[in-house]
């Protein structure tokens, strides 16, 4: 678990189920979905701050650690 | 090394700063005329105003020392008490913010009045002001001796400032002064930190001999999995990543005001996202660089490898920084400081006079009345926060002591909360066993830390009592008081879901509908341009929820709205963000086209003066 793979993992899996389990909530909600207009739009930014925070983190976490 | 003392220079620019922000936040107190204006700011401002102003609130005086040597120790992985919220984004963004927007609660102790009942309003607000007097106080120390060590200057001189400057223009403006000097201080402190780190990376030759000059298990974001005791990641996550998160932006009465003051929900969620996404990140770096900075400058021999790490902020700014560049980070570290004392006290008049004083003492006075209570209350907690600088700079027990109480009852809070934000089957029976329940669980791990040691995953137990699995008494402490609020909830009664309308997940809809008086508009408009009417028309009575304007019909169809409708009319020039704004409610279609037509007080109110064109948008 040590390792910084294992971390990464553990990271996203804890903070992802806040997140998954939230995103589910505010899709029950009506204002996050797959229907055109807001609820789209709101769905694709949220996933996409989600990916972000991944790719920033695992920017330093695997890649720029050997520069 | 003795405390740098700075040149007449850095002196220049700090008591310049202290001057600036005393009449920045005094002008800004013109606009304050009842108590909406007071704690909400009126409900008006835009996106980026809120945001720049919630960082420097989230960024307190104590970040800069604590992280720098977090950074200098662990290097990376100082972050990441930082860069943890975006997780929470659905829940507070789409259903926590509407309902507090919508069903127009003032604090989170009227909140569990009206989701619970009166007891745990009671419960809950004595918890909340003991909390936030006490961390008044704590604030002005950490400041006082920060000075202290850089500066050289006494401490309760340092904490006295700081008490005086914040206390007039919060008690002059309120939230209006405290968001507008957030702003400005926001943006220091995030300069500061770049200068900072520029000059560092300048003097050790550049971003890539910094780079190499750090260790390489310094360079992670992510720190060991659970070593140290004292800070790995484990712990981390569930102490800042969870509890802490939890309790910033669900419970924090200035942050809940904050959202209050934004003009509409999107701009609530816009606030956010730019929040999260890009600012907090930037406060990572501003707060923690100097202990990188400090590390590799070890590395090349430019600072002693024995350095005190408590002092290492100290140390590179003095390492790196000319006179007059010492001053303005000097200064932005007080801006950490004075912009969370600022919201700290207005969020204590706020709690004050919505949750004592209206619902025990005076229940129907005038809205004038309250606002002149809520002054003398922002100033009276500007005075007890600095006497409580004496007590807990005098009695290291006490201030032990709060902090134990902190520790005590944060996580219960939260639980409470969460469970009644999103569980319709959650009652009062369940907030009171969640709350004392959790408390005394966690009190039990105080003395007795044996029991935190099936939540510890595998972190040493580090010391005795409170010094004991530091950051995972938070996860034990969650478990504990949801434990207790999921069985005794299931054990009794559901509530009554019609009383429960509006503060649980899934009757948002009704609360909208009850914010609006009418059936809401869920997408929004484009805004317009409008020339200005002004009319003879009576102001809106106390208690009426808004002003009345009237619109023509086709500039009604082109912003998407109707008559009933709720929209914001503002100042041309977008740069105000609101400041010189109003809301008001469509009442009648009958203005000419291009035209608004708009009473003369309400104008006024909005901090308009009726010349050439203003804009206008549907906000519900």
């Amino acid at each position: 678990m040590d390792s910084p793979l294992g971390i990464f993992l553990f990271e996203y899996l804890v903070l992802g189920v806040v997140f998954f389990v939230g995103l589910v909530y505010a899709i029950r909600q009506g204002d996050v979905g797959l229907r055109r207009g807001r609820p789209r739009k709101n769905l694709v930014m949220l996933l996409s701050g989600y990916v972000l925070y991944m790719a920033v983190h695992g920017f330093f976490q695997f890649i720029a650690v050997g520069f | 090394m003795q405390p740098h003392v700075g040149t007449s220079l850095d002196y220049t620019i700090i008591v310049a700063y202290f001057v600036i922000v005393l009449g920045f936040g005094s002008i800004f107190g013109r606009h304050t005329r009842s108590t909406k204006d007071f704690f909400f700011g009126g409900q008006r401002f835009s996106w980026w105003i809120i945001a720049f102003s919630l960082v420097a609130t989230t960024v307190g005086s104590y970040s800069f020392i604590k992280y720098s040597r977090v950074a200098y120790t662990h290097g990376l992985s100082s972050t990441m008490s930082y860069t943890n919220d975006w997780f929470w984004m659905p829940m507070l963004a789409f259903v926590w913010l509407p309902i507090v927007f919508y069903s127009r609660i003032t604090s989170v102790p009227e909140y569990f009045e009206r989701r619970f009942n009166p007891r745990v309003r009671l419960l809950t607000t004595i918890v909340i002001m003991i909390y936030l007097l006490g961390y008044i106080g704590i604030n002005l120390l950490t400041m006082g001796v920060a000075l202290k060590a850089m500066l050289g200057w006494n401490i309760y001189v340092a904490a006295a400032a700081v008490a005086v400057v914040c206390g007039i223009y919060v008690t002059a403006g309120g939230q209006t002064s405290v968001i507008m000097t957030d702003l400005l201080q926001g943006l220091m402190l995030l300069v500061a930190g770049f200068i900072l780190f520029g000059l560092g990376t300048r003097r050790l030759g550049g971003l890539k001999r910094f780079w190499s000059l750090l260790p390489r298990d310094h360079r992670l974001p992510l720190n060991y999995f659970n070593r140290p005791p004292e800070f790995n990641f484990v712990g981390v996550l569930w102490q800042d990543g969870v509890s802490q998160t939890m309790f910033a932006y669900f419970i924090n009465q200035g942050m809940i005001m904050r959202f209050l003051s934004a003009k509409s929900t999107r701009e609530g969620r816009r606030a956010l996202v730019f929040l999260f996404l890009v600012l907090m990140f930037l406060a990572a770096v501003a707060v923690s660089n100097a202990g990188w900075i400090g590390r590799a400058m070890v590395g090349a021999g430019l600072l002693p490898a024995d350095m005190d790490p408590q002092m290492v902020f100290v140390k590179v700014a003095d390492a790196v920084c000319s006179p007059g560049i010492f001053g303005f980070v000097m200064a932005a570290l007080t801006a950490a400081l004075m912009s969370t004392a600022d919201t700290l006290l207005n969020a204590t008049s706020a709690i004050v006079v919505n949750d004592i004083y209206r619902p025990y003492f005076r229940a129907n006075a005038t809205d004038r009345h309250y606002l002149g209570v809520a002054r003398i209350t922002s100033s009276a907690a500007a005075v007890i926060g600095f006497g409580a600088v004496f007590i807990f700079a005098s009695f290291k027990s006490i201030y032990a002591a709060h902090g134990a109480f902190t520790a005590t009852v944060t996580p219960p809070m939260a639980a409470a909360v969460m469970m009644g934000a999103f569980w319709r089957r959650y009652n009062s029976a369940g907030a009171v066993a969640t709350i004392v329940g959790g408390a005394v669980a966690l009190a039990v791990s105080l003395i007795e830390p044996e029991v935190i040691r099936p939540f510890s995953f595998g972190v040493p137990r580090g010391g005795e009592h409170h010094h004991a699995w530091v950051y995972q008494r938070a996860l034990f402490g969650l478990v504990a008081s949801m434990g207790a609020g999921f069985v005794v909830t299931l054990l009794t009664r559901a509530p009554d879901l019609q009383r429960i309308s509006g503060l649980v997940w899934g009757t948002l809809d009704d609360a909208r509908r009850s914010f609006k008086g009418g059936e809401p508009k869920r997408e929004p408009g484009p805004t317009v341009s409008l020339a200005v009417k002004v009319v003879d028309c009576a102001p809106p009575a106390e208690g009426a929820d808004y002003g009345l304007v009237s619109l023509a019909p086709g500039d009604l169809a082109r912003m998407k709205a109707d008559v009933g409708d709720i929209i914001q009319v503002s100042h041309r020039n977008p740069i105000y963000g609101g400041l010189r704004s109003l809301q008001a409610r469509v009442s009648a279609d009958t203005a000419a086209e291009g035209t608004i037509e708009i009473g003369r007080d309400l104008l006024r109110d909005g901090g308009l003066d009726g010349q050439g064109r203003i804009r206008a948008e549907l906000i519900l």
